[in-house]
């Protein structure tokens, strides 16, 4: 027998004479091509793979899919590439495969945390909420927060992240399509073909490495005359025939969201034993689809009852897809058990490859079903009226004990069956998991006893088992209707009705069963509801019993249902139990929302293609490229790289900084300011607009002139400023701070839209357009003179504070004539396709005048020398004009203006605002700390306000000392006193000083 | 003193050669060149305005979400009484002077020449290649030749506007954020094999 001892000499889809190798816990074993891990593992033996979240139970594979609440792994690339908490179901061998059991210590035999399933009374529902809260003597919440809670952090979750970069690429892409199917059993095939031969363009997603679903463990049958295993392919070659259709294998539709929008995750290489390492790992689509056909399928519900968990217990379907998909047999003695038409067909086919069926045990009284006659045909040991009610076993089944119900409710034993395998099936539940995130309303079908779609929200229809289809006939039929209606809402034609004959199935009498009553565990035995987070009966009749009544607080209480789950195999057998307890039915108790995703999506899926350098777009100046050539070192400042200083040989940052400032003081400077905002304000009602906008006045300004603005809010507060120039009667060259150049422009459009729309004015962003070379300092004039041609940059023609049009090296220019460091400066903008050569003949010039570039530290320390604020630094939302000596440049006589109302309220005219304020240290020099507070003693009392706080902090090279701005209350009458600054290494004495510390007549901007 | 050639901000980003997988169909990408102007309908001017470009280009301003080429000029739709002017020839060429003298008054008009930069994308994976940023659905049954969007790429506001069908776009994005989405695209297209092309 090939790779593995209870693997089936034929038959599956799996190639036994391709032998891949792989280990398990460092055990090395063998599979086959096409085996999952789990498939591989039960070939082996092997049926414990993990230990439970909470009380360490061992644990093993239920299911075969990705309902899979048990056995979760981590599988180990190398470092980087490690992933926990895999379902050992969704994971594809190939040739070399590691994987590793999680939550135990020290081995997967014997762990020490199984200690916490003898310990269970101190854990029940909800026991963090109500316990390790004293001892009393001890301070309010210390245990809690000291010890409890930091050891029940260490001892949750179960695998365990890698803490090394992901190395993997991950891709992203957006896709529109007509009809998106999700699902590729038999329904969403029918559906895809309808809607494909309808001319629809269609995107089929299946979770799974090869379509077809079910189809691909029929082991009966025949649809149209094939056999039912074959018609997937033969669907799948069909659809492949379409131009139009797209086939996403191994992809997941992890969520519903708004507009027809799903979020797609595919799995791109995890199963390859050696990925492209260029390749991408995993591809997140987002599908913006038409129409929707939800073709999920349903989830076969486990029975509760004691020790329900035991490794080698799974569900019926499951064993039926390992056998008849991977020739895979779950044990040699199985015990088949359930209250739905399935486990006939299980039993059958066990029968059938020589597995000793010891019992097959319905709940049912009389289930009056073909199956059952079929397994009575065959001579299987049928016993109806008969439940489970516990089992025996170390690390695996080793038994079951039964019972029959009783009228008045008891249940009388029954016996022991010995077994190595129990198969359940307690019915299936629809998967209507998309349905619910689409915002669609489920109804509760009394009949069949589960939810099933009711009303939709969103343009989709769900097909198939999930939409509560019967047998594989309806559920063909049903899917090939959904495929045409989608087609048809999508504007498409009827188009021709394929007929679907289907023969020879065992099918159920009903498509979901009933839900069982669980039978309640006796003394400390545990009956498990939510396999994943360990709920138990007990915890869901504990949280009844304390009053909690609705499905959404019980989730919370006992956990059950919560965290990737989701309670797929766990939700309706909770609901049943809740209601029973409670006395209600299963609407009154409500249903939780199912989340998104449907299975774990991985952090790098999301991410995308969004990481390092490609994780925010990234401005640069038309200079940019120049200042790198330099080596300047850069910040960011928003989006922008801009250069921060230029350092020279063994200059560090300070000596590049007080060089550069030194050089501006002393000669000249140039400067990168092209990030700047810009908007180009045009229109017979221009200067009227930006009268109402600014605090300034405007329409006496002439053109060829500047002025310094002032933007409030509509309370008054301060949020932006910049120099704006007259270029003509109708034209101005509105610049803001560099981070505030959107959110300006998108105010004055709202203004203009919405407030005055009779102003004849429009708005462009020029901020990419125009490169802004700054040059500054007391030879800036003799620098650019001779570049300029077309205008006098004497004094009396081009005066501090006006601009004009002229050539500047050989460019079409606007020439500002002002200052942001106190000194004679000008602006020269120019297009940015020009802005690195005229740039570089600027700095020529520069050089050679003995001054030199200087970047946007030195620009800092240079206006807070001179005083001049910066908005969002001397600034925070709550200041006024006033508060920063800025009242001059309110234009009194104005009407009005953006703000002007609040700047009368009784809490602004206050003269104990907080006022901007210089501080010099006094004694020692010391360098403040941004936003450190001002007091006015060295060590206030707790609980004192403070009077302000630094806002700005610098040495100043050229003044050499320190030099800080500051917010403090009634500053400005201050003047002189002493106050302090508390630091980490105590309080600084401070003296207050005017916020000018440099040139306080201003003479320097002339030169 | 001569005067400077201007330079694109994309030149040293987008030299010439063969980039990514192998195969016989790669991704194009190549800068256009072209000076734009930015034309903003005064109120009530709309008949004027419409008369006036076509007088002075012989294009009648699209509709929203189009664009219309005549010889050498184009008109884009960019957003309400708001359109982008494209004209062939060196991106000094004055196209501002010539659209200020046939509009007058009916319009407002802003150079955006450099404001700018224009990326062409083209190839039988081009589609592709931009879904993976771009949310518009280009399936030539909804888009085409003569199709216009103002849509956000990999985070970056761009207007996006189909050439021809083989299918070629031309992407005009930001200047100074062109480098950032000439990486993006340049990532995008390596799976597929792309030249960048003079």
């Amino acid at each position: 027998m090939s790779a593995g001892a209870f693997r089936t000499a034929t038959g599956g889809r799996i190639d036994r004479t391709h032998t891949l190798r792989f280990t398990f816990d460092g055990r090395p074993l063998q599979g086959c091509a096409g085996d999952t891990l789990a498939s591989a593992l039960l070939a082996n033996g092997r049926h414990l793979v993990g230990r439970s979240f909470k009380y360490h139970r061992p644990r093993g594979i239920v299911t075969s899919g990705s309902e899979e609440p048990n056995a979760l792994v981590t599988v180990v690339r190398d470092g980087g590439r490690t992933t926990p908490n895999l379902r050992a179901t969704q994971v594809e061998l190939y040739d070399g495969l590691t994987a590793i059991s999680q939550n135990r210590w020290p081995s997967l035999t014997r762990d020490l945390g199984a200690i916490n399933d003898k310990l269970s009374l101190m854990f029940p529902a909800g026991f963090y909420y109500k316990t390790f809260m004293g001892p009393r003597f001890l301070p309010e919440n210390w245990a809690w927060t000291k010890v409890f809670e930091p050891a029940i952090r260490r001892a949750a979750g179960l695998g365990r992240a890698p803490t090394s970069a992901d190395p993997d690429r991950y891709a992203s892409r957006y896709a529109h399509c007509d009809v998106l199917v999700a699902g590729a059993g038999p329904a969403g095939l029918a559906a895809a073909l309808a809607a494909a031969e309808a001319g629809a363009r269609v995107i089929v997603a299946d979770e799974q490495s090869e379509m077809g679903g079910s189809l691909l463990s029929a082991s009966r049958g025949a649809i149209n005359g094939v056999p039912t295993a074959q018609c997937a392919a033969d669907a799948l070659a069909q659809l492949a025939g379409h131009a139009r259709v797209r086939l996403l294998p191994r992809t997941t539709v992890f969520g519903y969201f708004a507009q027809n929008m799903a979020g797609l995750a595919e799995r791109i290489s995890d199963h390859d034993p050696s990925p492209d390492p260029e390749g991408p790992r995993e591809r997140l689509w987002q599908v913006r689809a038409r129409h929707v056909v939800i073709a999920t399928g349903a989830i076969e519900r486990p029975l509760v009852f004691s020790n329900n968990d035991r490794p080698g217990i799974m569900l019926a379907g499951a064993a039926l897809t390992y056998l008849n998909r991977y020739g895979v047999t779950p044990g040699q003695r199985a015990v088949i058990a359930g209250s739905h038409d399935g486990i006939y067909a299980a039993a059958l086919d066990l029968a059938g490859v020589g597995v000793e069926v010891a019992a097959v045990l319905d709940t049912r009284a009389d289930p009056q079903s073909a199956a059952m006659a079929a397994a009575l045909d065959a001579g299987l040991p049928i016993r109806t009226g008969t439940c489970i009610v516990g089992s025996r076993g170390h690390l695996r089944v080793s038994e079951i004990m039964i019972g029959a119900p009783m009228a008045d409710g008891s249940i009388r034993d029954a016996g022991r069956i010995p077994c190595d395998c129990l198969l359940m099936s307690g019915g299936w539940t629809p998967s209507v998991h998309l349905f619910s995130q689409s915002r669609g309303k489920l109804r509760f079908d009394a009949a069949a006893g589960v939810f099933l779609p009711g009303v939709s929200a969103q343009s989709e229809t769900s097909a198939g088992a999930c939409g509560g289809a019967s047998g594989l006939a309806a559920v063909i039929e049903s899917g090939a209707a959904a495929g045409r209606t989608a087609a048809q809402a999508c504007g498409f034609g009827l188009g021709r009705a394929r007929a679907y004959r289907v023969e020879g199935i065992l099918e159920a009498t009903e498509a979901t069963g009933h839900v069982n009553a669980p039978r309640l565990p006796q003394g400390m035995a545990k009956a498990f509801v939510d396999f994943q987070n360990d709920v138990t009966s007990r915890d869901l009749e504990l949280a009844a019993r304390e009053g909690f009544r609705s499905i959404e607080h019980i989730k919370r209480y006992t956990t059950t249902g919560m965290a990737t789950d989701q309670g797929k195999t766990s939700n309706m057998n909770a609901l049943a139990l809740v209601s029973g307890t409670l006395n209600t039915t299963v609407p009154d108790v409500g249903l939780t929302t199912f989340r998104q995703p449907y299975t774990p999506v991985t952090f790098g899926t999301l991410a995308g293609m969004a990481r390092g350098d490609l994780f925010d777009p990234i401005r640069r100046t038309s200079i940019d490229g120049w200042a790198q050539g330099k080596g300047a070192a850069f910040e960011d400042v928003g989006t922008w790289k801009r250069a921060w200083y230029f350092p020279r040989a063994k200059e560090d940052m300070h000596a590049a900084v007080a060089r550069e400032c030194r050089t501006v003081r002393a000669a000249v400077g140039v400067f990168d300011a092209s990030t700047l905002g810009k908007i180009e304000v045009v229109g017979p009602d221009a200067a009227e607009f930006l009268e109402r906008m600014y605090v300034n006045a405007f329409k006496a300004l002439k053109p060829g002139r500047c002025r310094y603005g002032i933007l409030l809010n509509e309370a008054g507060f301060v949020i932006d400023d910049g120099v704006i120039a007259r270029l003509a009667q109708d034209r101005f060259h509105v610049t803001t701070t560099t981070g505030g150049a959107a959110s300006v422009l998108n105010m004055m459009e709202d203004y203009l839209q919405t407030e005055w729309p009779d102003l004849q004015v429009w708005l462009t962003s020029t901020t990419e357009q125009w490169a802004v070379i700054a040059v500054q300092g007391p030879r800036a004039r003799d620098v650019i003179a001779p570049l300029v041609d077309g205008a006098d940059v004497g004094g009396e023609a081009l005066p501090h504070m006006s601009v004009c049009e002229a050539k500047v090296a050989g460019v079409p220019a606007r020439l500002f004539r002002v200052s942001f460091t106190g000194e004679l400066g000008f602006e020269i903008n120019v297009p940015v396709g020009a802005g690195r050569s005229v740039w570089e003949a600027v700095a020529a010039r520069v050089e050679d005048a003995g001054g030199c570039a200087y970047g946007t530290e030195a620009m800092h320390v240079l206006r807070a020398e001179k005083g001049y604020i910066i908005v969002g630094q001397e600034t925070d939302g709550t200041v006024i004009p006033e508060d920063l000596g800025l009242g001059w440049a309110i234009g009194k006589s104005k009407a009005d203006f953006v703000g002007r109302r609040s700047l009368v309220r009784p809490d602004m005219i206050r003269t104990d605002r907080k006022q901007l304020v210089g501080l010099l240290t006094r004694g020692r020099d010391v360098l403040l700390d941004d936003g450190a507070q001002v007091t006015s003693v060295a060590a206030p009392a707790k609980g004192t306000a403070a009077l302000g706080h630094v806002t700005s902090s610098y040495h100043s090279s050229v003044l050499g000392k320190s030099i800080a701005l500051a917010l403090v209350r009634g500053g400005r009458g201050l003047m002189g006193q002493r106050l302090h600054v508390p630091m980490p290494k105590g309080a600084v004495e401070v003296e207050v000083v005017s916020p000018v510390f440099y040139d306080p007549k201003g003479e320097k901007l002339n030169g | 003193m001569s005067v400077p050639e201007p330079i694109s901000q994309l030149s040293a980003h987008m030299q010439p050669g063969r980039f990514g997988a192998d195969g016989n169909t790669p991704v194009l990408l190549s800068e256009r060149r072209r000076a734009i102007a930015q034309v903003m309908g005064r109120k009530g001017q709309d008949a004027r305005l419409r008369a006036a470009i076509h007088g002075a280009f012989g294009l009648d301003l699209p509709h929203p979400g189009s664009s219309v080429t005549r010889d050498s000029a184009m008109a884009m739709w960019i957003a309400p009484e708001t359109w982008l002017i494209l004209r062939d020839g060196s991106p000094s060429d004055d196209l501002t002077r010539d659209l200020t003298a046939a509009c007058g008054d009916a319009a407002s008009i802003v150079d955006q020449t450099w404001g700018k930069s224009i990326i062409r994308v083209s190839g039988a994976r081009a589609c592709a290649v931009l879904a993976k940023g771009c949310r518009i659905d280009l399936h030539p049954r909804v888009f085409g030749p003569g199709k216009s969007a103002v849509t956000p790429i990999a985070h970056i506001h761009a207007v996006l506007m189909q050439v021809d069908a083989t299918p070629a776009f031309d992407l005009i994005v930001p200047s100074t954020l062109a480098r950032d989405f000439v990486e993006w695209l340049r990532l995008s297209a390596a799976e597929y094999g792309y030249e960048v092309v003079a």
